[in-house]
């Protein structure tokens, strides 16, 4: 396809998406209407989009696509370009947006006759669109306002249920956390304007911007964009906005969102600034480590309720992607380009399938809470049995996300492993200590998280799907509709083919990196040989799918022929569980969420200051209970020890301005202008 | 001679804006804002009187004459003799610093504003400078007795002298602006003064005065 033929289907798209944001409107009076309509086109933009940008890393990938409007506001160029990396983005974002799409047409309509489904469905259109057209400008500005769109837009959708109070609460959190980043972004992006004298991209003089000034721009954009990302210690509204927005906006969020602070990072570092000390891959690694390690235990340790889980797993999953861009600054800070190249391709494989499988989670957890109508995994317990199909793809998203071989998660954890020990072995002759024993440090780390992760999703799966129900919602649980497990079953799909066929994204991504970062991973042909190792010349490296799937046929036939000659032998027989001599089994005696995950917090004790409390109601002395309340709690480490006190400070600072500053009184506030005049008059008398 | 009266009458609007803060009673202070005004309407007269004969074409800055003689004279001070008729019962004590004080601080204000225009580029003429300071020290000090003065006629006051010390400099220096732009100021001025005036009202009815300093109760 030609540049113009993809510029004119993209602007199709985007028109399709805005149709459907207006016809959703239109259509208010029929809440059925407004969702089929809002997400048959979404659905339809983002299938075209998909298809559109594959075709473009793969045909046509050294042509960037320019899309150009005259304006009269000064700075301001409507501009877009989308090369390689802006195409990959608008991939994934379209991937993930075809999957929600369809969840979504019976996932909303639980939400019918109780909601207002029109705006639901136009603010779904508009959040997806701002999002296509931020990766694809090529202005400051522009990108600025789209950003700001997306914030706004999810914004809205979090609090789609805004009667309640805990929704309220996390959106207070998400907008002020988000514009506290936004604040750092548009700082770092008028210093960029200040040094270069340009708001395109691509008259932007990378030679111009001072190393002084890139490290304070570095440090605003690393705060901004990891503020979205929600890595450590920024990350404090991810946990109140995932849970409490709808399933399909979580995944939307957690799968796309949250990507564009990735997005931003790898288009402003290494486009925008020049290239740094080793210090800024240094930093970067340690909070993508740290985020990882501490996301996954918060996770396990500190909540039962299923889509808070994932969504501290989602700041375990940037940290692991912000630790690869970490890898990427050292390796281009010390000029290993192999390294690079490698990094690159592991990070961005790594959100690719990250926006895969964790939206396939957050919509399991949607039709969890669709059917069960909990999100508190101590009522829920048994739901194998009652939706066993849609269970079975959530398992798969359990697997891809703990790393198991063939599901695309061990793809991309696997070769963020190989990375950093070859950063190990590459700076292991060098003598700088230091960076080798951060290295190792941090490969440890990734290795502790690694365990965790299926710790976490052992928790997960096993006491939310298996064992009995335990509470009566749970029991009365029932498969979910037909589309919602297309839906699930097209993501599992892609999670297995993209485990077992890495070597296709792999392919997309070089062309990423051939225009990024000018080089090449890839040294062979892939036209004539589609299935071989990767890559060809590095044998450490190589990923054999053809094996693989081989590999798994064999051992899936041995498995078959094991349990085939072991069943002739034995003879069945249904009986009971052994109850230790009770009458019956209740689903008290299974583990809790909180039980199980209680070795844990005795673990981290020191980070999460685990509390338990026995209050007694009824009945006297700890021996005579007849009725008490158990509670446990865990500390927020981060909101107690960092934010609470910089909000109780603001807070008193602002109750003191308010009455000695804004008392209220017009001849202070005259005093004021009267103050202020006199001394801009010595002012301008003593420059003059 | 003809400088030498427009100056006598710019420092006499200066000394009128000083007799308005030396001035306790209220009714006072409508007295020298008329006075004032009338030295104002006097600039104004003779400046269009003199482009008149030197031109001997006719000159619209007579109608800005007309406008301040109705309004600032007669309409204006009549209107809030009225309303201080019946909203003021008693008399108190109206300001917050007392009056040499004041005046000390006025000065200090005018040697400000010499300070400040000697140091504007651009001024050739020692005249103009001189009709600047006398101007911008009518905004200061007007700016001032609007701080000063608790009651509302005081605030209404200082911000009729405000809009009279822009006047000045605007005549003075440019020999009056185009008709449309004085137009436009008069009407504005008007619209302040009418909603000031329903506001002086409204504060009375609800706190049984103008003292505006009760305003702050309002506040939550």
């Amino acid at each position: 396809m030609s540049s113009n033929q993809i510029a004119v289907f993209f602007i199709v798209s985007v028109i399709l998406y805005i149709t459907g944001a207006l016809t959703s409107l239109a259509s208010f009076s029929s809440s059925k209407w407004s969702n089929r309509l809002a997400n048959t086109f979404a659905l339809l933009a983002s299938s075209l989009l998909t298809f559109l940008m594959i075709c473009k890393l793969i045909y046509s990938r050294d042509v960037a696509i320019n899309i150009n409007f005259n304006t009269n506001i000064p700075f301001l160029a409507i501009k877009f370009n989308i090369d390689n990396l802006s195409a990959f983005f608008i991939m994934i974002i379209s991937i993930v947006a075809i999957i929600v799409s369809l969840f979504s047409y019976t996932y909303m309509s639980h939400y019918f006759s109780k909601k207002n489904i029109a705006v639901f469905g136009c603010l779904y259109n508009l959040f997806i669109v701002s999002m296509v057209l931020l990766v694809s400008s090529s202005n400051l500005l522009l990108f600025l306002v789209f950003w700001e769109l997306m914030s706004l837009v999810s914004f809205f959708l979090v609090i789609f249920e805004h009667e309640k109070e805990d929704v309220q609460k996390a959106g207070r959190i998400y907008i002020i956390m988000t514009y506290i980043g936004t604040a750092c972004i548009t700082a770092a992006f008028v210093l960029i304007a200040a040094y270069t004298g340009s708001f395109n991209f691509t008259s932007i003089n990378l030679q111009s911007i001072p190393q002084g000034a890139a490290n304070i721009i570095f440090i605003l954009l690393l705060i901004g964009f990891g503020t979205k990302a929600g890595i450590i210690p920024v990350h404090i509204w991810l946990p109140y906005a995932h849970p409490v927005a709808p399933s399909n906006i979580s995944a939307l969020m957690s799968g796309v969102m949250i990507k564009m602070a990735v997005y931003g990072l790898i288009r402003f570092i290494f486009n925008i600034l020049p290239a740094g000390d080793l210090w800024w891959g240094v930093i970067v690694l340690c909070t993508g480590i740290a985020s990882a390690l501490i996301g996954i235990t918060y996770s396990i340790a500190s909540t039962t309720n299923i889509k808070r889980l994932l969504a501290y797993s989602s700041i375990e999953n940037m940290g692991i992607i912000l630790a690869g861009l970490g890898i990427m600054l050292i390796a281009r800070a010390s000029g290993n380009y192999f390294l690079l190249s490698l990094s690159l391709t592991a990070t961005l494989l790594h959100t690719l399938n990250h926006a895969v499988f964790k939206s396939l989670l957050f919509m399991g957890a949607g039709a969890v809470q669709y059917s069960a109508h909990t999100k508190n995994m101590e009522k829920l317990g048994g739901l194998i049995k009652k939706m066993p199909i849609a269970s079975v793809f959530i398992f798969i998203g359990c697997l891809s996300i703990s790393a198991v071989p063939p599901f695309n998660g061990f793809i991309s954890e696997y070769m963020i492993f190989k990375m950093i020990i070859s950063s190990i072995s590459h700076f292991a002759p060098s003598q700088s200590f230091l960076l080798v024993l951060v290295l190792m440090v941090a490969a440890a780390a990734l290795a502790l998280t690694g365990a965790l992760v299926a710790f976490c999703f052992v928790k997960f799966f096993g006491i939310s799907f298996l064992g009995m129900p335990r509470s009566k919602e749970a029991e009365s649980a029932v498969e979910p509709g037909k589309p919602m497990l297309v839906a699930l079953a097209s993501a599992a799909m892609l999670c297995l083919l993209l485990g077992i066929f890495p070597n296709y994204a792999i392919r997309l991504i070089d062309s990423v990196g051939s225009q990024l970062i000018n080089l090449k991973l890839l040294a062979t042909d892939w036209s004539q040989l589609p299935s071989r190792y990767y890559p060809a010349d590095n044998s450490i490296l190589s990923i054999s799918s053809g094996l693989i799937a081989i590999l798994l046929v064999v051992l899936g036939g041995l498995l078959l022929l094991v349990v085939m000659a072991l069943r002739k032998r034995t003879s069945i027989e249904r009986y009971n569980t052994w109850d230790c001599g009770f009458t019956k089994i209740n689903s008290k005696m299974q583990y809790s969420a909180t039980g199980f995950s209680k070795s844990l917090r005795i673990i981290f004790r020191g980070f999460f200051k685990p509390a338990r409390d026995l209050e007694i109601t009824e009945g006297t002395a700890p021996y005579h209970i007849k009725a008490g309340r158990y509670t446990t709690s865990t500390v927020k480490f981060f909101e107690k020890y960092l934010y609470q006190p910089v909000v109780s400070n603001i807070i008193h600072f602002s109750r003191k301005i308010r009455f000695t500053v804004q008392t209220g009184s017009i001849h202070a506030y005259l005093m004021y202008f009267f103050g202020i005049m006199v001394l801009m008059l010595l002012y301008y008398s003593f420059t003059a | 001679m003809y400088n030498n009266v427009l100056n006598l009458l710019a420092i006499l609007i200066l000394i009128s804006s000083f007799t308005l803060v030396a001035n306790k009673r209220q009714n006072a202070y409508i007295t020298t804002f008329r006075l004032q005004s009338l030295l104002l309407a006097l600039i104004s007269l003779i400046i269009s009187v003199k482009s008149m004969i030197e031109t001997k074409k006719f000159d619209e800055v007579i109608f800005i004459f007309l406008l301040i003689v109705v309004f600032k004279v007669i309409v204006i001070p009549m209107a809030m003799r009225k309303t201080s008729d019946r909203v003021e019962y008693k008399v108190e004590k109206d300001f917050f610093i007392n009056i040499p004080i004041s005046m000390l601080i006025c000065c200090g204000l005018v040697v400000l504003c010499w300070y400040v225009v000697h140091h504007v580029e651009g001024i050739t003429n020692p005249t103009t400078e001189n009709y600047l300071i006398y101007s911008l020290s009518v905004v200061m000090i007007g700016l001032f007795f609007m701080i000063s003065r608790k009651k509302a006629l005081g605030q209404i006051i200082g911000f009729l002298v405000i809009e009279n010390g822009l006047f000045l400099a605007a005549m003075m220096t440019t020999d009056g602006m185009p008709m449309i732009v004085e137009l436009g100021l008069f009407f504005d001025l008007l619209t302040a003064f009418l909603i000031m005036g329903i506001f002086v009202f409204k504060i009375n009815s609800t706190f049984d005065s103008i003292d505006v300093n009760k305003l702050k109760h309002l506040k939550g």
